[in-house]
């Protein structure tokens, strides 16, 4: 992988890792434009989107409420999809989601992490021991931590990625489309949990009939 | 100036997010250069506002304008402690339930469906993707402009705007649009599957992996949230398994 390659992707997990929570939160953290974007760098976009939607299946059924620890497929999306396109076919994409969800649960402990360090650096200011001023360099300290997480975790995935291709290739047990038939049946589990999620058992059933029947009609004769 | 001050500054509301006093140190950061403002030279009662607006306190974070908005009011209107305690207490329910029923249970789904639809429809990846990014923060930032804007307008009355914007109704109704679109990302990928390689029975492997997708589908339609849990683990484990048998059969 060229330098300019992994200072791209080093600055995208940083910018993942700060949109996820800290700052904006435009969702440029999904998986689905991580992976995309990853893609893009590698030169393979379709297989990074590909990938980021998996992993988007994977997770969109987990709701972040309060403060409960979720994975974080954003920055993990980027590793995971550079195995993919590595790898390539249905074995990259196989084991670029086992990747990118392993990596997003130590993503997870990262801002689990983050979040104790940002209680610190505002100790005290509920009793107003911390000046206003004073604040705004813990902002600065806490903003700066969580983009060196991103980076590290992207970082460290993609040296594993580079490790791993060359051993990999070719040892994926099952054909192509068993493979992509097995993956999207485990897929399927959390596909489940955020249909739930998304409405009501009523109108539930009805839409996803009617969804699933019009895709499948585009699917097999083509959409116009 | 207000306004606008109050929305960029809130771009950042959960950089200090902590298990302490969740929002609270980031809502104070945020209505800092107000504070500042109304207390002019006034250095102690600048950091008695700054200390009481640092307390526990959490909403959804595109929502989190709303209370910015109103504090600020509130604080411009000279109200007293008590009033701003009961009011924080008041909107943290809320703020919480509205934002994330309609942005993380439905219209982050629907706007990431649409670009996976999209997608596998043959529009060029990137720009499903740039279409996903536009209609989300079409109205992530609509809601944050809204909620600051009703928040300095209204005040301590700011659930009547709240309550009359329906935001729940929405939420369900995207989330019926959403689920449509899950369908629609099913059956294309289905449909591909079956117009490549024909209707598969139980006695291939495909379509047993087909009846054991089904099967799982069921059961986390059935389970829900609840069942959520061990899924980041269990789903890698099991792919890596496939793997390692692989390997030594």
């Amino acid at each position: 992988m060229e330098p300019l390659a992994w200072l791209l992707l080093g600055a995208l997990g940083a910018w993942a890792a700060l949109d996820g929570v800290a700052a904006g939160q435009f969702m440029v953290s999904r998986p689905l434009v991580t992976g995309s974007l990853t893609g893009v760098v590698l030169g393979d976009p379709w297989t990074g989107f590909l990938l980021g939607l998996l992993l988007e299946i994977a997770h969109l059924g987990a709701v972040p409420t309060g403060g409960v620890r979720l994975p974080e497929p954003g920055p993990a999306a980027i590793p995971a999809a550079a195995l993919a396109v590595g790898l390539g076919g249905a074995a990259g994409m196989a084991l670029g989601t086992a990747l990118g969800m392993l990596l997003a649960l130590v993503g997870g402990a990262g801002v689990v992490l983050q979040r104790r360090l940002n209680g610190r650096l505002v100790e005290g200011l509920e009793e107003g021991a911390l000046s206003p001023s004073a604040l705004n360099g813990r902002l600065a300290l806490s903003l700066l931590a969580e983009a060196s997480r991103g980076v590290a975790v992207t970082l460290a995935g993609l040296a594993l990625v580079l490790r791993s291709v060359p051993a990999l290739q070719g040892r994926w047990p099952l054909p192509e489309e068993v493979t992509w038939a097995v993956l999207l049946a485990l897929l399927a589990y959390p596909a489940g949990v955020l249909a739930r999620s998304l409405a009501g058992p009523r109108s539930r059933t009805a839409l996803l009939a009617a969804g699933g029947l019009i895709g499948m009609a585009f699917g097999i004769w083509g959409v116009p | 100036v207000t306004e606008l001050r109050l929305i960029l500054r809130l771009l950042l509301v959960q950089a200090l997010w902590n298990y302490r006093t969740l929002l609270g140190a980031g809502l104070a950061w945020v209505l800092a250069p107000s504070l500042r403002e109304l207390a002019g030279r006034e250095e102690d009662r600048f950091k008695e506002a700054f200390r009481r607006h640092a307390e526990h306190f959490n909403a959804h974070p595109y929502l989190a304008g709303v209370a910015a908005g109103s504090l600020a009011r509130l604080e411009r209107d000279g109200e007293g402690e008590e009033t701003f305690r009961r009011f924080r207490d008041a909107l943290r329910g809320p703020l919480g339930s509205l934002g994330d029923g309609l942005i993380w249970a439905a219209w982050l789904p629907a706007c990431v469906l649409a670009s996976g639809v999209a997608g596998l429809a043959g529009a060029p990846p990137l720009w499903a993707v740039v279409g996903f990014l536009v209609a989300y923060n079409l109205l992530h930032l609509t809601l944050r402009w809204w909620g600051v804007s009703i928040g300095l307008a209204f005040g301590k009355g700011v659930g009547a705007p709240l309550a009359r914007s329906g935001l729940q109704r929405w939420a369900e109704r995207v989330g019926w649009v959403g689920v449509l679109l899950l369908g629609l990302l099913a059956g294309v990928t289905f449909g591909r599957g079956f117009a490549a390689s024909g209707l598969p029975t139980s006695a291939d492997v495909v379509g047993t992996a087909t009846i054991l997708g089904l099967l799982l589908f069921g059961l986390g339609l059935w389970r829900g949230r609840a069942a959520w849990g061990w899924t980041p683990v269990m789903l890698p484990v099991a792919i890596l398994g496939v793997l390692v048998v692989g390997a030594f059969a």
